[in-house]
């Protein structure tokens, strides 16, 4: 029984890499979490970046076969790289192109709708002239829907006709304890338009299943088009094009729309950020690999939100939140998030145990590129380890070195994840943006003043691991490792 | 003959017996006390992966230096007709030998409490290293 979370378009997919972070720092869920992606443009940076983390989250996770409640990478995450792989339970696709039906030489709306074929001549010809430009008509729409969500909405629906829908109904009519989250933007074109349809789809689909979901107002801006198609060829030809001018316009009528349809969903979170003083993407792209943009406070805020709707008892659910931060007056500076402003009991915890563990395994694999025999047969802890009956040796440590650079790989990405939530006007203000251990908690900035990571060698010694591998006991020991308020 | 089985291996006194053996219980009883204090000194320092073999090489180092300025002295003072031929040299050469394969021992024994820091103060890993 799965908690399936729908990532639609690039927001979405940047708020489940958060939910994935909060997940490997051991944010705890009782469900395992099935990812599904929908966008149209499945090459889009921003699912890629998602997706690499998913594959490096779930590496890791293989080798911990034993995780306890608050383990680090407690959560299973649902997600198969094949598109069919047949008598497996991944039979839920983890990416949905809502276009997958349209010929990708004809991935125009006109050719969905069938405006020169089937409408034509009727009168729905007249109605589709009537809501459609002909440029919308016409728009090519394997990158998005180019914040257009009227447009991205048609499209959106195909998905109760897909062959997996049944099967996603069929479960979560049967597992009443599934719940659904939904992560969207407001204001853009594939998140606007995914959200509405999808929630109440599967709402008509299953009425007893709990479904939730964030609604991200506005909180970045993109350079202006017009603009750049002064300078861009390869933009110039373009008709249509996303521009952040009619984002606050976008998310009041659709503000509108759910304060008075949305009351039976049962809980919409709404986060934004001061969207005059916000910031402005540096790229932009349409869509494919050049959209990749920072990760922002805000989808953190997002992450939170769906641990919120999953963790909450059934019956306890109110139609709509508002997230904002608390006291923000008594911070120095009032726009940047601390950690007493984290919604979560665990608060700062998890992110200094997650920078330390950066640096552990930073610091472990430089012995390892050098060689370091010596120290690393001296390393108590990981001396006294045993694998298959077999104590570990420094060898053992340097043959192993592959199976924890997913680890190393997923901490890198922490670090950049942690940069670019701080590098916000709202910032992300819980650990030193470039996790420095000297100055690593702003709250407490002394706490690691002189700090060598080496010193957690202390702390991870003597602690009883069981998952018989070295990567799975590394992440283990970690997780039992205390935190506490001195160093 | 305790004292022979554990400590003095190739020093035997023939002259002023009972003297001597006051003498090489004092010894034995301060030149442990300062391989403890040691041990007790590198256990409350500060872990630190990369200089913990040095600091541990210091600790063992330091402690067999301040055992033989302690037993030089006292044997200087020992009462000359308590001493024949190579006495002082053997004596002392007994004492050291005896506090570093002691220190060694005791290092070994305290290990398990020292957690962390256990296999850098186990001084037969170096030499299995170094071979």
């Amino acid at each position: 029984m799965p908690y399936y979370v729908f990532s639609v378009g690039g927001t979405g997919a940047r708020c489940l890499e958060s939910l994935i972070y909060l997940c490997a720092m051991g944010i705890y869920l009782d469900q395992p979490l099935f990812p599904i992606f929908v966008d149209p443009d499945q090459s889009n940076g921003n699912i890629t970046r998602t997706l690499s983390l998913i594959q490096k989250y779930k590496l890791i996770r293989e080798h911990l076969p034993r995780p306890s409640k608050d383990y680090l990478f407690n959560t299973e995450i649902i997600y198969c790289d094949e598109e069919s792989v047949p008598d497996t339970r991944v039979i839920i696709p983890n990416l949905y192109n809502p276009n997958s039906g349209l010929d990708p030489s004809q991935n125009k709306l006109s050719h969905f709708i069938e405006y020169e074929t089937k409408l034509h001549g009727t009168e729905y010809k007249f109605l589709a002239d009537l809501l459609f430009s002909k440029e919308e008509l016409n728009m090519d729409m394997s990158a998005g829907y180019r914040g257009i969500p009227s447009i991205g909405s048609i499209l959106m629906t195909d998905i109760q006709n897909q062959t997996f829908w049944k099967e996603l109904k069929g479960r979560l009519e049967e597992d009443t304890a599934s719940r659904v989250f939904i992560f969207a933007s407001l204001f853009g074109g594939t998140g606007a338009s995914g959200y509405p349809v999808i929630s109440r789809l599967i709402k008509n689909a299953s009425p007893t299943t709990k479904v939730g979901g964030v609604l991200m107002l506005p909180y970045f801006k993109l350079k202006d088009p017009e603009n750049l198609q002064k300078f861009q060829e390869c933009l110039k030809h373009e008709k249509i094009m996303p521009n952040s001018k009619s984002f606050m316009i976008n998310a009041k009528t659709a503000c509108e729309f759910y304060k008075n349809n949305y009351s039976q969903i049962d809980s919409n979170y709404f986060l934004g950020d001061d969207f005059e003083h916000c910031k402005q993407y540096e790229n932009y792209a349409i869509g494919s690999t050049e959209q990749k943009n920072d990760a922002h406070m805000l989808e953190l805020m997002a992450a939170y939100a769906a641990i919120d709707f999953f963790n909450r008892e059934s019956g306890n659910f109110k139609p709509f939140y508002v997230i904002q931060v608390k006291n923000p007056d008594k911070n120095d500076d009032p726009t940047d998030v601390v950690a007493e402003d984290i919604p979560h009991n665990d608060k700062e915890k998890p992110f200094e145990k997650f920078a330390l563990l950066y640096h552990y395994i930073n610091e472990l694999f430089e012995l390892i590129d050098k060689g370091n025999v010596q120290l690393l047969d001296k390393i108590a802890w990981l001396r006294d380890l045993k694998i298959d009956d077999k104590k570990v040796r420094a060898r053992d440590i340097i043959d192993k070195k592959t199976e924890l650079s997913s680890l190393k790989e997923l901490m890198d990405s922490f670090r950049q994840w942690i940069y670019q939530n701080h590098n916000n006007y709202a910032k992300l203000n819980i650990l030193d943006y470039e996790l420095k251990l000297d100055n690593l908690l702003t709250n407490n900035p002394d706490k690691y003043k002189g700090y060598h990571i080496s010193h957690l060698d202390t702390k991870l010694y003597d602690k009883e691991t069981n998952q018989n591998n070295l990567l799975g006991d590394m992440v283990e020991a970690m997780s039992l490792a205390k935190i506490t308020k001195g160093r | 003959m305790l004292l022979n089985i554990l400590f003095f291996w190739f020093f035997w006194p023939s002259i002023y017996i009972e003297n001597w053996r006051n003498e090489m219980a004092k010894s034995i009883v301060i030149g442990l006390m300062v391989n403890i204090i040691f041990i007790a000194i590198y256990t409350s320092l500060h872990y630190r992966r990369e200089k913990e073999s040095k600091r541990f090489w210091m600790t063992f180092i330091v402690s067999m230096v301040i055992n033989l300025i302690y037993i030089i002295f006292t044997t200087i003072k020992i009462d000359s007709e308590m001493v024949t031929d190579s006495y002082r040299i053997i004596y002392i050469l007994n004492f050291m030998i005896a506090m570093a394969v002691w220190e060694f021992l005791l290092f070994y024994l305290a290990s398990p409490a020292l957690r962390a820091k256990k296999y850098f103060c186990r001084i037969h890993e170096y030499i299995l290293k170094a071979k």
